[in-house]
């Protein structure tokens, strides 16, 4: 990759080159084989990856996609077979066996993670049954160019502590290990029981799904404000407010508000965690002005309190041993 | 009533789950052993009127520990059991990782112990609800282990930041004063060795001696040594195996009065109160 940029890969990580783009590429070589690329990236031309097929080896190369743009833009070879879309195909998952291009639109800043396992490791670490379960199914939907998974609120959290330029962790490579196998959780986790609640989502159109997820994207961009109403929502993915709610529910598991609500908490959460701001501050960053409203909502999503969040981080010490057994007997 | 769980996860990792309610009194102790092997431990007590309480805990199979439990008391655990070479394989390769290493084989028999904040709580939950679910149970105890193993570790290392902050130490100071401390902790019939003694097995001053094992260990040495002489009377007592007159005698105490008196002091409760729970 860094040879096609011709730029100089410094410690695997690559910034791109201003007279193609902007944005940086950062990689990471882990245990049993795996390895992770994160990237946040704008590209000045659409951009096509082709990867032949390998016989001898397996592995999978798994994508998580989030374009940050609301226009939907078509490529024209989407329609061939083994290419897929990062704007539609936000969550990818290739084998080393088959031929696949990858098409990325042009001037779409685009936040991606990229995880590449083997298959022996996928089997150990999912069970060999699940994993049968989950590939065959999996790529069953793929090559009808149904799009199997979306990326949601619990996906965009962990991708977002992962694509930095720099991760701050003093275990940083577990760090990084440990987030790419809760990915990989999600996705088997979450692909199979809607499978098996043999969820309608496999009947929505291609283009309603892209509509959707620009609602999605539009929904959870800035909880600073109102959340827009269900009838704007409409009009923007050119469908009827019954029609928006039911396709909405099925596709990402809630209720609209329900959905954004979760979300809004969550992104709470992360600021608070993150240690820069006060609870206050953080009430005022989701669109609270009353704090009351803010703490409530707070505790009713995760059961405690946004205080007791921050304040109950102490450092470890070593501490005195009879107040810890005293501590211990129940 | 309840269920104790026993998993193997990869990377040589052993799991024990216990999520179970007592009916009466339990005390569960642990004796030294000679293999040694890591323990990770979070606790989460709930009596019968509601209260609970949860802790998080980190040793090493050399060192005694025991809880006790009321009866009517909801108890869930989540151990997590990996040798010292396993160890050493997840600490290398991070470059914080030697730093993290050289201090717990310092604080080694010693323990952690902390409170558990939310943060835990959740991974606890999240990994003892998994029987809803069987087919995903190993991939989410894999994962909800490998986070409570990262929190707990990076943790750990926030914690040394801190200390090392105010704490100027050559790592082979560290080695010394942890010798000075093996040999003030070896035997507790007789009277601790001196600090000049000390100092001298550790090549040091005194007066440095006494600021360095206060820094690394967080305590004065003879309160260190009090402390750990009463946790080994306190587990004496607990083996049921001495009365308080010999667990006296052994820790060397010259009468059953002053024994008494060092207990309650640290313990608020006297050598006898323990040896009547036990019955």
């Amino acid at each position: 990759m860094a040879r096609s940029f011709r730029v100089h890969a410094e410690n695997s990580f690559i910034r791109v080159p201003e007279n193609i783009g902007s944005g940086f590429f950062a990689a990471y070589n882990l245990p049993d084989g795996l390895s992770v690329m994160v990237s946040d990236s704008v590209f000045n031309e659409g951009l096509s990856i082709r990867r032949h097929a390998v016989a001898n080896q397996q592995y999978f190369i798994l994508q998580f996609n989030e374009p940050l743009s609301d226009d939907v833009i078509n490529m024209e070879n989407y329609n061939e077979q083994h290419t897929y879309n990062l704007q539609k195909n936000t969550i990818l998952l290739t084998s080393s066996l088959m031929d696949t291009t990858v098409v990325r639109p042009p001037k779409v800043r685009t936040r991606s993670v990229n995880i590449i396992l083997g298959i022996d490791f996928l089997n150990s670490f999912i069970g060999g049954e699940v994993a049968d379960k989950f590939l065959s199914n999996y790529f069953s939907l793929l090559l009808k160019k149904r799009n199997p998974e979306f990326i949601g609120t619990e996906y965009r959290v962990i991708m977002d502590e992962l694509i930095k330029e720099q991760i701050e962790h003093p275990l940083q490579k577990k760090f990084i290990y440990n987030r790419a196998l809760l990915l990989i959780e999600k996705l088997v986790t979450g692909f199979l029981s809607r499978l098996e609640k043999n969820s309608p989502l496999v009947k929505l159109k291609d283009d309603e799904i892209s509509r959707l997820i620009k609602v999605e994207s539009l929904l959870v961009k800035d909880f600073s404000g109102t959340p827009p109403t269900i009838t704007a929502l409409s009009k923007i993915a050119t469908m009827s407010p019954t029609k928006l709610k039911k396709d909405f529910k099925s596709m990402y598991g809630l209720p609209i508000y329900e959905y954004y609500q979760k979300n809004r908490m969550m992104r709470a959460k992360s600021l608070l965690l993150s240690g820069n701001f006060a609870v206050k501050e953080v009430g005022m960053m989701v669109g609270y002005s009353n704090l009351g409203h803010f703490a409530a909502s707070f505790k009713k999503e995760f059961g405690v309190l946004p205080s007791e969040m921050v304040t109950n981080d102490h450092a470890v010490g070593f501490k005195e041993k009879q107040k810890t057994k005293a501590s211990a007997i129940a | 009533m309840g269920y104790i769980k026993y998993v193997n996860l990869m990377n040589g990792l052993q799991l024990l789950i216990y999520d179970y309610s007592t009916v009466q009194d339990i005390i569960y102790y642990r004796k030294k052993s000679e293999k040694e092997f890591y323990v990770l431990r979070l606790d989460d007590f709930t009596d019968k009127d509601g209260i609970s309480k949860s802790s998080v805990f980190f040793g090493n199979t050399a060192q005694e520990w025991y809880y006790m439990a009321g009866a009517n008391t909801h108890l869930r655990q989540i151990n997590i059991i990996f040798s010292k070479k396993w160890l050493e394989d997840y600490l290398s390769n991070e470059e914080t990782g030697e730093m993290l290493n050289n201090y717990l084989s310092l604080k080694t028999p010693l323990v952690v112990y902390e409170l558990m904040d939310t943060e835990y709580k959740r991974l606890m939950n999240e990994a003892i609800q998994t029987k809803n679910e069987r087919q995903f149970e190993s991939m989410v105890l894999q994962n909800r282990t490998a986070l409570i193993l990262e929190r707990f570790f990076s943790r750990v290392y926030k914690g040394i930041a801190n200390e090392n902050n105010a704490l100027k130490i050559s790592s082979r100071e560290l080695h010394s004063i942890k010798q000075a401390e093996t040999e003030l902790l070896k035997d507790f019939s007789h009277h601790p060795p001196a600090i000049a003694q000390l100092a001298r097995i550790a090549a040091m001053s005194p007066s440095k001696l006494k600021i360095l094992f206060k820094e690394v260990f967080g305590l004065p040495v003879n309160q260190y040594y009090q402390k750990h002489r009463m946790n080994k009377a306190k587990a004496m007592l607990l083996s049921k195996k001495y009365s308080v007159r010999e667990a006296a005698n052994e820790l060397g105490f010259s009468s059953v009065s002053s024994f008494n008196k060092a207990f309650y002091k640290i313990f608020d409760e006297l050598p006898s109160e323990i040896a009547i729970s036990l019955k």
